[in-house]
């Protein structure tokens, strides 16, 4: 009787097993446990991640260009954010699965660089900082909350992912790109860092900075270069919104 | 079976702590184990010194010396030092490199070498860490990567005040490089880390996981967003903009002029070399395995107006130095010179405009330790070093000598 009445009654948000005395106790203590274990799982793989394809463009400040960083990273890191935005979206209608991500690898990030970069390597922390990608993914996630639609969240969230970063880190930057006189060479105070904090296997001439062919643009190859990484990133996002798909499956369970 | 347990633990601590005891700690930057012909054949360095070798935090440490590109230049394997950074070898920045010259031009940026060049660098730097390091001149070269210069041991002391970096930028503002724009960095990341928490804490206040996956695959997933939460997607979206417009603005208004990174190269034309010198070609060269020895026949033009002696060779950051015409120099790193490990047949000088073949052996166990005998095993096993010639004032004449070189193993004396 309880069960026919249950079942044809409309079903109610954390009232789902009527079976159960206190369900809310038992998915609560459920997602307590899997918040932290899923938090790390995603820091873990996506830093590893971001190490291996952004590297030195995130690690080190005199690398932190107007053509490649804002470029590289965005579209290298919306990858994470995008599968795991459908997973989140789809199975559980939660709209955080950017900022989960982004936020996962931002704490995994600073402990690396104060760990490693600085308690290890004696970097300063002001030659190793992070960028933040968390203005990227909140809107990443109100976009898909808003319109409902992957589709929309691709183009829009994905360009303004892409656009964005750049502008949401240059309020970090800007000191950083100070102009200096260093015995009659101008450099910025991020060149200097980069020079005066020796690196024995990272050269300068190893940096991949400031090259390409937009020189029409002249100093005005910010805006160009973020609407590209706006661009490659609205593409990049189906390719992972579809990887997400692909590996949210229970298909190969079922069929053992 | 208790006691079997314990006295396996035991054994596995005995072992752990055994080998902890033995385990050497790693020294020094791997040198030894770059490929001889690569640091026989490349940049051959010289006069290299160093201030100091002890000093404190903040104090000042000059590295100087000289080096030639040798002139056979293994282009196949390392193609042409056409991309080429002065640099420093110690265990990351434990220095601060304040300024690095290259015959008398600033290295911040890489530049390129001619094959056959002297050059002359001269590097500052200033203490920071604590410790003793093994302090290298290094030149990265694309495509060969670090080719190490000859390495001393230098012990930085406390003291001297924590360590602070004061720089200028062109407006005049007074900076400390170790610490300055981080606070302005983590504050920033704080703002958006609190962004992100009202996010997230927004919606894992309330069940996550299963009741909504259970309502998700029910259908009724429309229930777990409601109007709230979009009119909170809507204000943070336009929050997110505004913030970043914003900062942007505060940037722009506190830091008016900024430059982009530079990426430049910078040209150095090499040292010119004197008119006259000493011409120097290759008959022959073996090496002794059993005796650390390796023999060179050479035929020698004295080019020049006084007589001249061989006083050293040098290859491989090692210095072979001839008693009879060099004096030692005790500020080089003991392990990289032999003061009396070459020796010249015959002993009389060349004269002026003279044309003398001479044998000349060095010796001494540094071709092992240094794991120079190892050409042997290289894929491309010709040798390379850098003569020393002097006359009797003591004025000095650089000739390379290179080619290839035959093992001979004297298996009588094994």
């Amino acid at each position: 009787m309880m069960q026919r009445k249950a079942a044809s009654a409309e079903p109610a948000y954390g009232d789902v097993n009527p079976g159960s005395s206190d369900p809310q106790q038992l998915y609560r203590t459920i997602d307590w446990l899997l918040i932290p274990l899923l938090f790390m799982v995603v820091q873990a793989a996506f830093h590893i991640h971001a190490m291996l394809t952004v590297g030195d463009w995130d690690f080190w400040t005199d690398w932190k260009d107007r053509r490649w960083w804002l470029v590289v990273t965005p579209v290298s890191l919306i990858t994470f954010p995008a599968a795991i935005q459908y997973v989140l979206w789809e199975k559980f209608r939660l709209p955080i699965g950017a900022t989960v991500c982004v936020t996962a690898l931002l704490l995994g990030q600073w402990v690396s660089r104060t760990l490693n970069f600085y308690g290890w390597a004696y970097f300063p922390l002001n030659f190793v900082w992070p960028a933040t990608l968390i203005p990227g993914a909140i809107l990443l996630d109100c976009v898909l909350i808003l319109t409902r639609s992957y589709l929309l969240t691709g183009i829009f969230g994905g360009m303004l992912w892409g656009v964005i970063f750049y502008f949401a880190n240059w309020p970090m930057l800007a000191a950083f790109h100070l102009p200096m006189n260093h015995n009659g060479v101008l450099l910025s105070l991020a060149d200097l860092q980069g020079f005066e904090y020796i690196r024995t296997g990272t050269p300068e001439y190893i940096r991949i900075i400031e090259r390409g062919t937009l020189r029409t643009f002249g100093k005005d190859v910010t805006p160009v270069s973020a609407f590209f990484s706006g661009f490659v990133c609205v593409l990049m996002y189906f390719v992972w919104h579809l990887m997400g798909r692909l590996l949210s499956t229970v298909r190969f369970i079922q069929k053992i | 079976m208790a006691s079997r347990s314990r006295l396996r633990g035991r054994l596995v601590a005995l072992i752990v702590i055994g080998w902890s005891a033995v385990a050497s700690l790693a020294w020094a930057h791997g040198e030894r184990t770059q490929e001889p012909f690569l640091r026989m054949r490349s940049i051959l360095f010289y006069d290299c010194q160093w201030s100091t070798d002890r000093l404190k935090v903040n104090d000042e440490l000059v590295l100087s010396g000289r080096f030639r590109v040798f002139d056979d230049w293994p282009i196949e394997v390392m193609g042409r030092p056409e991309t080429v950074y002065i640099n420093t070898g110690v265990p990351g920045p434990v220095f601060v490199r304040k300024e690095s010259f290259l015959n008398g031009v600033n290295m911040a940026n890489s530049t390129s070498l001619t094959i056959g060049g002297d050059y002359e660098f001269r590097v500052k730097l200033r203490a920071r860490a604590p410790g003793t390091y093994h302090v290298h001149p290094l030149i990265n070269v694309y495509y060969a990567g670090p080719i190490q210069g000859p390495g001393k041991w230098v012990t930085i002391e406390p003291g001297g005040g924590p360590f602070t970096n004061p720089e200028k930028t062109l407006m005049g503002q007074e900076v400390d490089l170790e610490r300055f724009g981080l606070s302005t960095v983590v504050g920033w990341h704080l703002v958006w880390v609190a962004v992100a928490l009202v996010w997230l804490v927004w919606w894992v206040r309330r069940p996550l996981f299963i009741p909504r996956y259970i309502l998700v695959t029910r259908g009724a997933e429309d229930e777990l967003v409601s109007a709230t939460d979009r009119k909170l997607a809507a204000g943070l979206f336009v929050a997110t903009l505004a913030i970043v417009v914003i900062g942007n603005y505060w940037a722009i208004t506190k830091y008016p002029i900024t430059v982009p990174l530079q990426s430049s190269r910078i040209r150095v034309k090499p040292l010119p070399r004197p008119a006259q010198g000493v011409e120097v070609d290759l008959v022959k060269a073996t090496y002794e395995v059993p005796g650390r020895t390796v023999y060179l026949d050479l035929k020698v033009t004295n080019q020049s107006a006084k007589p001249v002696r061989l006083s050293e060779l040098t290859t491989a950051n090692v210095r072979f130095l001839n008693a009879a015409v060099a004096k030692d120099e005790p500020g080089y790193p003991r392990d990289l010179i032999a003061p009396s490990g070459l020796v010249v047949e015959p002993e009389a000088a060349i004269g002026p405009g003279e044309t003398k073949l001479i044998h000349v052996s060095a010796t001494d166990p540094i071709w092992e330790t240094e794991r120079l005998a190892l050409l042997l095993y290289d894929p491309d096993s010709r040798f390379g070093g850098l003569l020393m010639f002097q006359d009797s004032e003591g004025t000095r004449y650089l000739s390379t000598v290179g080619g290839p070189i035959l093992p001979t193993f004297n298996l009588k004396a094994l």
